[in-house]
C-alpha cells in the first residue's frame, strides 16, 4: 500500500480526503449477503481474507499521516479521549510490543525496531519519529506507553481486564467513534457497555460473544466488521461533538448524495495479551462516499438491497433515518437485481469508471 | 440476562453469607431489609438536621447530610475486611453516589445490595460539557454548565453515576418532525 507522506487531507470542514483505486478495491465492504442483522459475525484474523485490509495485523494505508495529525488534534482539543486505569499498566506494554513489532514486520518500509534485551530502540519513517527507550521503564518515553503507541496507529483502540468472568473497559483512546464515549462507559462491563444496542442482547449475540472473547488466546486474534453511515469524511463522530456534526444529517439532497454519504466501516480485532492476560480490542473505521462504492458493481448493488430492507430499529439507532431513503432512492436506478455472489469480495480487479448521474 | 447498564436494584434481604451488615438510607422512611430480627444491621440515617450527633451507641447513627454520610461511609469501608454486606436505600441519586464510594473502596459484586429507589428523579451527565445535573425528572433537562437541552440516553455509567445526556440539534428536531407529520 502506498503511503502519502504528508497531510494534505481534511477531516473536518472544509473537508478534503480523496480513495485511490487502490485503496477503494481493498475496502471492507461489510455486506455477504442481500441482507443485514446482527449476528454473531467473528472469524480469525489470519493475514488473508476476501479484501486486502485484512491482510495485515493492523492496517495501514495511504490516510495513515492525515489520520494520525487528526487524531493528534483531537486529542489535543479533549484529553479525555485517552484514558488508562492505573492497573492497566501491563497492558499498555503489551500494546506497545505487539503493535511495534507486527508494524515493524509487516511494514519494514516504514517502522523499524531494533530489540536488544529491554533496550529497544524504535522508528516511525513516516511520521518521523524516532526513539530510544527501555522496554517496561515509562519514564523513558516521553509520553505513557499506551499513548505514545496508539497515537502512531490509525484507528481506535480499548484495553479490557479480564476478571469475575467478564471484559471490563479499563482503558483507551478513542477519537474516531461512531456515536460512544470512552470517559462515559469506563470501567463498564461486556454487557454494561452494549446496553445502548438494540435486539442483539435478545438474540444471544453479546452473550455468545463475550463467552467466546473469554477464551480468546494469544496469537489467535479474531476479527468482525461492525458498520454505520456518516455524513462527509469525518472520523470524530463522537457523542462529546455531536452538536457539531449531528446537524450534517439533515444536509443530504439528491444532487449532494454521493459525495456527502460514507458508509463507515469499523474492521474491529481482537487479541489477547500475554503479561496481562488483557484483551485489546482495536477499531479501524474506513470512510468511503457512495461515489467511490458506485465504481463497483456487486458492491453498489449489495448496498442498494441492504438499505432498502434494513431493520428500522437498526436504522434508527444507527441515526440513519433523515436519509436513508435519499440514499435507497438514488441506488435503486443502479441495481438490476441480479444476482450477487456471497461474501464481500469486490469480483472485479478494475474499477467501473465514475458514474454519470442516473438519467 | 442484563441488558442495562443500569444499577441492580432488588428488594433488600438480609444476606446470610454476610458477617457483618450495614444499611445506610437517606430518610428515616425506608424500611429495614428483610430478614432483619435476631441479626440486625448497623443503621445509618440522614436526618438533615444540624443538631444531631453521629453517636453510634443509641444503634443508629444519625448523619446531617447525605454527604456526611457519604464521607463517613467512604472511611468506614477504607477500614473494612471481607464479609461486610452494605445495603442502601433511598431516592436514585443517593444510591449513585454510594455505588460510588462503594466501588471506590473495592466492594464486588454481591457486597452492595441497593433497594429499587423510591424517586426516579437521575442524575444527568452533560457528555458535552462534563457537568453533572441532578435531580432530573423529565427526559430533558437544560444543562447547567452549557445550556444545551440535553436528552437523557438510557445508558448508565455506575463510575459516573448518572446517565448520559446528549443534545439533539434544532435542524434535526424540525427535520425529524417535518418527517413525522409527512408519515
Ligand atoms: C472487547 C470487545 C468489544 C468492545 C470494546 C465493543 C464495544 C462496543 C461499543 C462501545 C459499542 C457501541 C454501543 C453504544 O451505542 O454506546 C458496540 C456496539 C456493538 N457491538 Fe460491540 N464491542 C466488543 C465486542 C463485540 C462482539 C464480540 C460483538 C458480537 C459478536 C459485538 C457486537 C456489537 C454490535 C452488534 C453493536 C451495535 C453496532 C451497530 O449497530 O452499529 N461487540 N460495541
Amino acid at each position: 500500500m502506498t503511503v502519502q507522506t504528508s497531510a494534505r487531507e481534511s477531516y473536518r470542514p472544509p473537508y478534503q480526503v480523496t480513495n485511490s483505486a487502490e485503496t477503494i478495491l481493498r475496502f471492507p465492504f461489510p455486506f455477504p449477503e442481500d441482507s443485514y442483522m446482527y449476528s454473531m459475525n467473528v472469524e480469525p484474523h489470519i493475514r488473508s481474507g476476501p479484501v486486502a485490509a485484512m491482510h495485515n495485523t493492523f492496517d495501514i494505508d495511504e490516510h495513515y499521516v492525515a489520520e494520525c495529525a487528526e487524531k493528534a488534534r483531537i486529542l489535543q482539543e479533549d484529553p479525555k479521549r485517552c484514558i488508562v486505569q492505573p492497573h492497566m499498566r501491563a497492558a499498555e506494554w503489551d500494546f506497545v510490543e505487539l503493535a511495534m513489532s507486527s508494524l515493524s514486520d509487516q511494514y519494514p518500509q516504514h517502522f523499524s525496531l531494533r530489540r536488544e534485551g529491554q533496550d529497544w530502540h524504535w522508528v516511525n519513517r513516516l511520521l518521523g519519529y524516532e526513539q530510544s527507550f527501555v522496554f517496561g521503564d515509562a519514564t523513558t518515553l516521553p509520553l505513557p506507553p499506551f499513548e505514545y503507541m496508539a497515537r502512531q496507529m490509525q484507528g481506535d483502540f480499548t484495553l479490557h481486564d479480564q476478571r469475575e468472568d467478564d471484559l471490563w473497559m479499563d482503558g483507551g483512546m478513542v477519537t474516531a467513534q461512531a456515536d460512544w464515549s470512552l470517559k462515559f462507559d469506563l470501567g463498564m462491563s461486556f454487557r454494561q457497555w452494549h446496553a445502548p444496542v438494540p435486539k442483539a442482547a435478545e438474540m444471544g449475540v453479546f452473550d455468545r460473544g463475550l463467552r467466546f472473547l473469554l477464551m480468546l488466546q494469544h496469537e489467535k486474534p479474531v476479527r468482525r466488521l461492525n458498520w454505520t453511515m456518516t455524513i462527509n469524511p469525518r472520523l470524530d463522530t463522537s457523542p462529546e461533538n455531536f452538536m457539531v456534526w449531528g446537524p450534517d444529517r439533515a444536509s443530504v439532497t439528491p444532487d449532494n448524495v454521493a459525495d456527502k454519504v460514507h458508509l463507515r466501516v469499523e474492521l474491529q480485532t481482537l487479541y489477547r495479551l500475554p503479561r496481562s492476560n488483557a484483551i485489546l480490542f482495536s477499531i479501524r473505521c474506513y470512510l468511503m462516499p457512495l461515489r467511490d462504492i458506485m465504481r463497483v458493481p456487486k458492491w453498489r448493488r449489495r448496498l442498494h438491497r441492504v438499505l432498502r430492507d434494513l431493520d428500522p430499529t437498526l436504522s434508527s439507532y444507527k441515526g440513519l433515518d433523515l436519509y436513508r431513503q435519499t440514499v435507497v432512492d438514488f441506488l435503486a436506478p443502479y441495481d438490476d437485481g441480479a444476482p450477487l455472489s456471497s461474501g464481500i469480495q469486490p469480483e472485479v480487479v478494475q474499477l467501473e469508471k465514475a458514474l454519470a448521474p442516473a438519467a | 440476562m442484563i441488558v442495562s447498564s443500569q444499577l441492580p436494584f432488588a428488594p433488600l434481604v438480609l444476606d446470610a453469607s454476610g458477617v457483618r451488615h450495614l444499611y445506610v438510607r437517606d430518610t428515616a422512611d425506608c424500611p429495614l431489609p428483610d430478614g432483619c430480627g435476631a441479626v440486625m444491621p448497623e443503621i445509618w440515617t440522614v436526618v438533615s438536621d444540624a443538631t444531631v450527633m453521629a453517636d453510634a451507641r443509641e444503634g443508629e447513627v444519625l448523619l446531617r447530610s447525605v454527604t456526611a454520610l457519604l464521607e463517613r461511609l467512604a472511611g468506614r469501608l477504607a477500614r473494612e475486611r471481607v464479609g461486610l454486606r452494605l445495603y442502601g436505600a433511598g431516592g436514585a441519586s443517593f444510591l449513585s453516589r454510594v455505588a460510588i464510594v462503594a466501588d471506590a473502596a473495592g466492594l464486588a459484586t454481591g457486597e452492595v445490595l441497593l433497594a429499587p429507589p423510591r424517586d426516579t428523579a437521575r442524575r444527568v451527565v452533560c457528555v458535552h460539557c462534563d457537568t453533572l445535573n441532578d435531580g432530573v425528572q423529565a427526559d430533558t433537562v437544560r444543562c447547567l454548565g452549557c445550556g444545551t437541552t440535553l436528552f437523557v440516553r438510557e445508558h448508565y455509567s455506575r463510575g459516573l453515576g448518572a446517565y448520559m445526556g446528549v443534545g439533539e440539534p434544532e435542524i434535526l428536531l424540525q427535520a425529524m418532525e417535518a418527517a413525522a407529520r409527512h408519515g
